[in-house]
């Protein structure tokens, strides 16, 4: 509780806990604060701009996705004002910019779990037992670094196909090297400490001191390291799926919504912009609170 | 320094063979090219026949060996759907990609340190706060949305710049400066925090106390301090701008490697795909081993520790 | 007076706080004449250190200073422009700074940063620059001068490095010197020649001197007249000889009585001289007739192989220690006394040689067998702050052994950790709390209880007073020697100052380079030292008596420590020993026992 008491005081982090928390928000109440569906599609309501109208024709009714409210309603001819306009085939943009949050929170998410677990683990092995663990991680690395890691995304779902998971596995598979290099140097300078020698001398086994002693001071720098790929995380999506090898183009995602608009870029200019102003401001977030985390934790020790 | 630059080489080699290797077998799980290059109607025989033509029905250690040995001599395969050599497909676009990357990391790194000391020196002021803005904000947009947006301005709205294409400078201005706005904000920010500490630490004291003045204090002993670091990150940036130029210049319709990579994934034509990572994994490796060499030319403690 | 170099009347310094100022130094006047040398004297925080670099303004940004006046010769110090400030600093006003390794540009030849110096006050370049610089370093003690000037800081060692600043500061031919702690960090008998090379340099000169310090008998040796700073002011400032006798303030007379509640280490060719000695814990009676073994090495050594090269860091030691005893292994830094400590209890994998224990064996263990036995030795480390992890409490870090151990759990768990605390001298609601809450010298109490928790037979105390002031030493040693005879301990106590050692220990072990090069019991050694090399570690350390100080024929040991990676053949110490014969650089001497109860590994000892 102190440690949250001590955050909310740098404004950095204040400010970066202020926008996450809002756009979490927006994510966790999508059916509510969303005005459509946002896989509604409306042939008739294609491109329209901001603030314009939309009729909802009866023949043009249900889909799916909220079939029997959809339903009830196609009778009536409902106008629906589009606040963001709609995109190429006539989705609502508000819409899909409010669930987007939730793709892309969610696969941000996720990727870093992933990368985080993984790196943290060959990290932390490396650097406590060295040997041949360290040498042949080290050079794994380094095959994988030398790759521009948005290729290798490219290369590998290009070849081996798309989708949700297999962009979190991508995306995971691109972070976890950032991970395994900070926890590699942190658990090498942490093994010389006083601690856990005497730990050690006492008569720990490995595993305890690796894991009671060396990973639970490595949990500063891992969050760090965790909010800034988190922000990596959702930039790259959405340059996969503007490629069109991430998400499927139908889903309501930020990246995907680029990708529809590129092509309307004159015409329609809203549809591409919205996603990224979207995008920045939930980086910015994430990019406020890493930074101040990180100096919180650097000068200061926990002393 | 000899013994740290054949060490080094050595590493490099060693990891050179682990992307070439990697990138074939995924390469070679990606699907049978024989069923690109076949029409639908075409008799299972048919395509056993193609196989191996195509050397396809060798063991996969085999092809990969085969692959390596015409690689040294410069021959990367044919495109499945172009049949023209995949060298020459990248022999063509390797220099535009150049041109383009090049420019951009010119002036990422140029701009970028001479911003980031200026914000250093003017620390806490308006210069330091509006250089700090004009980084964040090139870090949190995706790089290619700021592209768009460029050109929403500066060739549409206001027709200044072609919208995208390759031809002369002003077809270059758009794409570079989109390019070198995210490395750019990131070396300014480096630099800055690398500049602040070494200003602060005892040997800059010491050389004061020296009598040293000012200018000779930052020129002489801080600046080479301070330029360490962003060694290490220019290198980094090189490499993540290689990622970033495939998808600015699709967006740019730049006529570059990039572009070339991203169609042949599209249209699943491997070989092509193969080449271009190869060729690009090269580069980058060498510009990681050149940042290395240079790094241990400047700090001597780096080759006292190899 | 205008026979002062340097006259400076209350001056303050206030640094910028969260809610306003604090002071750091107030009301601090003083002078200093030609050739005269000045010792501020006070523990961290005193500001002495402060007030030296805000008369050059090299303080940090936002730092306000203040004074009636500061004058140098004729000019006012604090209202120099920074083009005047730069022809002043190194020419007229060098400095020594504390920290070599920090001080020094990391990726610059030290020659480099030595004729930039000239270059700027004497518009000397090129050639003649060089032969200067190597003039400097030939004459601070650097061997190989010519060659060296194109090395790299970190390519030297801690004393050398050290000598490279020394002559950087020398470079402008300053009329001051002020030295800052300038060595602290270094071994003693590097120590003592440093401070022998700076006098000699002030004397040739006529150079006045400021030397900074927490050590006050380190004065005794260098200056004229102290400065006793606390918080920030001036409590006493007084000639050295009355200060030693009369000290009139309470801080300056706590300070001494800290100095002086062991006795100093003796004359080397006589008798203990003049050396007040105030009463102190009585020295402990010798080992008592019962010498059963506890811990036994033979042939130990280990071996590192660090970028190709062997490094030697324990050659073949055979060693006794026995149950009930107080063992001390001395040296300085490269011994291999922490070496040796880890060794036996197999902390560090000796590359050869055996280490018994209550008889038995215990090198082949391994597992559940080794963790058996580790229970019986426990270690005692020297840094308080990184002994104990920051985010566990102080109650898991005394159970941890205990846990470790299985031998208590739950309320019971509990209880133990209340009682050892107790022991210690803590209350029991530190158990609660985290190792952050607690002082330097509390959390060496901490350590402690989890050493004492399991009821260990054999401690290793590992430089455990080294990171604590003086006062706070004495404190822990009480606490020592009380938990030994309470529960009948055996102690390995590893340090490097003498004057602790000669009130804890029965027996010493004196090391060099990985081997033994003498061991007697406490009084014998210090009486009579039969090594040359101790003769010259006991000559070496400072006596709080400047009259005797003065008088003393101080003989410094020549050369540097030697480092492991190349040893020198046949005698460790042959390279630096006054007494070195032929026979002395091919045959390694033996460690052979010359007297009941006394073994020297020497040729020729005294």
């Amino acid at each position: 509780m102190k440690f949250l008491a001590t955050l909310y005081r740098s404004p950095q982090t204040r400010g970066g806990l202020i926008i996450l928390t809002l756009v979490l928000a927006i994510a966790l109440c999508a059916p509510l604060l969303s005005p459509e569906d946002p896989y509604q599609v409306n042939p008739n309501a294609r491109l329209l701009p901001p603030l314009a109208t939309s009729q909802l024709s009866a023949a043009s009714g249900a889909t799916s996705q909220g079939a029997t409210s959809q339903g009830a309603t196609a009778q009536r001819a409902t106008s629906e004002r589009h606040l963001l306009g709609t995109d190429s085939v006539g989705r609502d943009t508000l819409s899909r910019l409010i669930y987007g949050s939730r793709l892309s929170l969610t696969v941000g998410f996720l990727a870093v779990v992933l990368s985080a677990l993984f790196g943290t683990l060959v990290g932390a092995v490396s650097g406590y037992f060295g040997g041949w663990l360290e040498s042949a991680s080290g050079w794994l690395i380094d095959v994988q670094l030398s790759f521009p890691f948005l290729l290798l995304a490219i290369f590998l779902l290009g070849a081996l196909g798309g989708g949700t998971l297999a962009v979190v596995l991508v995306l995971a598979l691109g972070t976890w090297v950032n991970y395994a290099r900070i926890v590699r140097a942190q658990v090498l300078s942490i093994r010389n400490q006083g601690y856990v020698e005497a730990a050690r001398a006492t008569g720990a086994g490995a595993a305890r001191v690796l894991f009671l002693h060396v990973l639970p001071n490595t949990l500063a720098p891992i969050c760090v390291v965790a909010s800034f790929s988190m922000a990596q995380a959702i930039l790259t999506e959405a340059a996969l799926s503007f490629l069109g090898v991430g998400l499927d183009p139908s889903t309501p995602s930020w990246g995907t919504m680029l990708n529809d608009g590129r092509d309307y870029l004159v015409s329609a200019w809203w549809i591409a912009t919205m996603p990224g102003i979207a995008i920045g401001v939930t980086v910015l977030g994430v990019t406020l609170f890493g930074d101040g985390l990180r100096e919180l934790l650097d000068p200061r020790g926990l002393r | 320094m000899l013994r740290f630059t054949l060490a080094k080489l050595a590493r490099t080699l060693s990891v050179l063979l682990g992307v070439s290797f990697l990138t074939f077998m995924v390469g070679h799980a990606s699907g049978d090219p024989v069923l690109l290059m076949v029409r639908g109607d075409a008799t299972a025989q048919q395509k056993a026949d193609l196989r191996h033509v195509l050397g396809l029905d060798k063991p996969v250690l085999e092809q990969y060996v085969s692959y390596l040995a015409h690689a040294v001599q410069g021959d990367l395969g044919n495109s499945y759907r172009q049949r023209v050599s995949v060298s020459s497909l990248i022999a063509l676009r390797l220099p535009n990609s150049l041109e383009l990357a090049g420019t951009a990391f010119a002036v990422a790194i140029s701009l970028g340190f001479a911003l980031g000391v200026v914000a250093a020196l003017n620390r806490g002021r308006l210069a330091d706060h509006a250089i700090a803005g004009v980084a964040v904000i090139g870090q949190v947009v995706p790089g290619f949305w700021l592209g768009l947006m460029l050109v929403l301005l500066f060739a549409v709205h206001w027709p200044l710049l072609p919208v995208s294409g390759y031809g002369d400078l002003a077809h270059l201005v758009l794409p570079a400066i989109t390019l070198a706005l995210p490395p750019l904000g990131r070396m300014a920010r480096l630099v800055r925090a690398g500049m602040l500490e070494v200003l602060s630490s005892d040997f800059i004291r010491t050389a004061r106390a020296k009598g040293l003045p000012e200018r000779q204090v930052l020129l002489g002993h801080a600046m080479k301090n301070g330029l360490l670091p962003l060694l290490t990150q220019a290198g980094l940036e090189l490499g993540d701008m290689v990622g970033s130029a495939f998808i600015i210049e699709s967006v740019f319709a730049w006529p570059g490697i990039g572009r070339l990579t991203v169609n042949a994934v599209q249209q699943r034509d491997f070989l092509v795909v193969q080449g271009c990572v190869l060729v690009t994994a090269i580069g980058f490796v060498l510009i990681n081993l050149l940042v290395d060499l240079l790094y241990a030319a400047i700090d001597p403690r780096v080759r006292a520790r190899a | 007076m205008s026979a002062a170099l340097l006259a400076v009347e209350n001056l303050s310094i206030r640094l910028p706080a969260p809610d306003g100022w604090r002071v750091v130094v107030s009301g601090l006047s003083f002078d200093i004449a030609a050739g005269e040398s000045l010792g501020i004297v006070g523990e961290s925080g005193s500001g002495k250190t402060l007030s030296m670099l805000s008369l050059l303004q090299l303080l940090p940004r936002g730092a306000a200073v203040g004074a009636a006046h500061a004058r140098f010769e004729q000019r006012e110090l604090l209202q120099l422009s920074r083009p005047q400030l730069d022809a002043l600093r190194g020419r007229d006003i060098a400095f020594v700074f504390q920290d070599p390794l920090a001080a020094l540009n990391p990726v610059l030849t030290i020659g480099r940063q030595i004729t930039e110096v000239m270059r700027r006050h004497f518009g000397v370049r090129g050639a003649e620059a060089e032969r200067r610089a190597i003039a400097l370093l030939s004459k601070v003690g650097i061997a190989d001068a010519a060659a060296r000037l194109h090395h790299y800081p970190h390519e030297f060692s801690g004393g050398q490095r050290q000598r490279v600043t020394i002559a950087m500061a020398l470079a402008g031919e300053p009329r001051l010197l002020i030295a800052d702690e300038p060595t602290t960090a270094l071994d003693v008998t590097v120590q003592a020649e440093i401070v022998n090379l700076i006098k000699s340099v002030q004397r040739e000169r006529n150079m006045s001197l400021i030397w900074i310090t927490h050590d006050l008998s380190l004065l005794a040796r260098i200056a004229d007249r102290v400065l006793v700073m606390y918080r920030g002011e001036v409590v006493e400032q007084a000639p050295i000889d009355r200060l030693f006798s009369a000290p009139e303030h309470p801080y300056s007379r706590t300070l001494l009585g800290n100095l002086l509640s062991g006795s100093p280490p003796a004359e080397p060719d006589g008798p203990a001289a003049g050396a007040p000695t105030a009463p102190g814990p009585a020295a402990p009676a010798p080992a008592a007739p019962a010498q059963e073994v506890l811990l036994a090495a033979r042939g130990l050594t280990v071996r590192y192989s660090r970028g190709g090269r062997t490094l030697q860091a324990l050659g073949g030691i055979d060693l006794d220690i026995y149950r009930g005893e107080t063992l001390a292994l001395v040296g300085e830094s490269g011994s291999g006394k922490s070496t040796l400590a880890r060794a036996l209890i197999r902390t560090i994998e000796p590359t050869a040689g055996s280490v018994s224990f209550h008889g038995s064996n215990i090198s082949t263990l391994s597992g559940g067998a080794l963790r058996g036995v580790r229970r019986h030795m426990q270690m005692v480390f020297q840094d308080p702050f990184s002994s104990l992890n920051p985010r566990w409490s102080v109650a898991a870090a005394i159970a941890e052994p205990l846990v470790v151990h299985g031998l208590a759990r739950g309320s019971a768990l509990g209880a133990r950790v209340a009682e050892c605390l107790k022991m210690v001298g803590l209350d029991a609601s530190a158990a609660t709390r985290y190792p952050h809450e607690f002082s330097g010298g509390q959390r060496q109490r901490i350590c402690i209880a989890r050493a004492i928790a399991c009821q260990p037979d054999f401690i290793v105390a590992d430089e455990a007073l080294s990171a604590l002031d003086l006062s706070l030493q004495a404190q822990i040693l009480t606490l020592l020697q009380d938990l030994k005879a309470r529960f009948a301990l055996t102690y390995l106590f590893i340090s490097h100052d003498l004057s602790v050692v000669r009130r804890i220990a029965d027996r010493v072990a004196v090391m060099y380079l990985g081997r033994i090069v003498e061991l007697a019991p406490t009084g014998a050694l210090y009486e009579h030292p039969h090594h040359p090399y101790t003769r010259a570690l006991l000559a070496a350390v400072p006596i709080a008596d400047p009259a005797l100080e003065r008088t003393r024929p101080y003989q410094p040991l020549a050369g540097e420590p030697p480092s492991a990676a190349r040893p020198p053949p046949g005698c460790p110490f042959h390279e630096r020993c006054p007494r070195a014969q032929d026979r002395c650089r091919t045959d390694l001497p033996a460690l052979a026992e010359i007297l009941p109860g006394r073994a020297v590994a020497c040729h020729y000892p005294h």
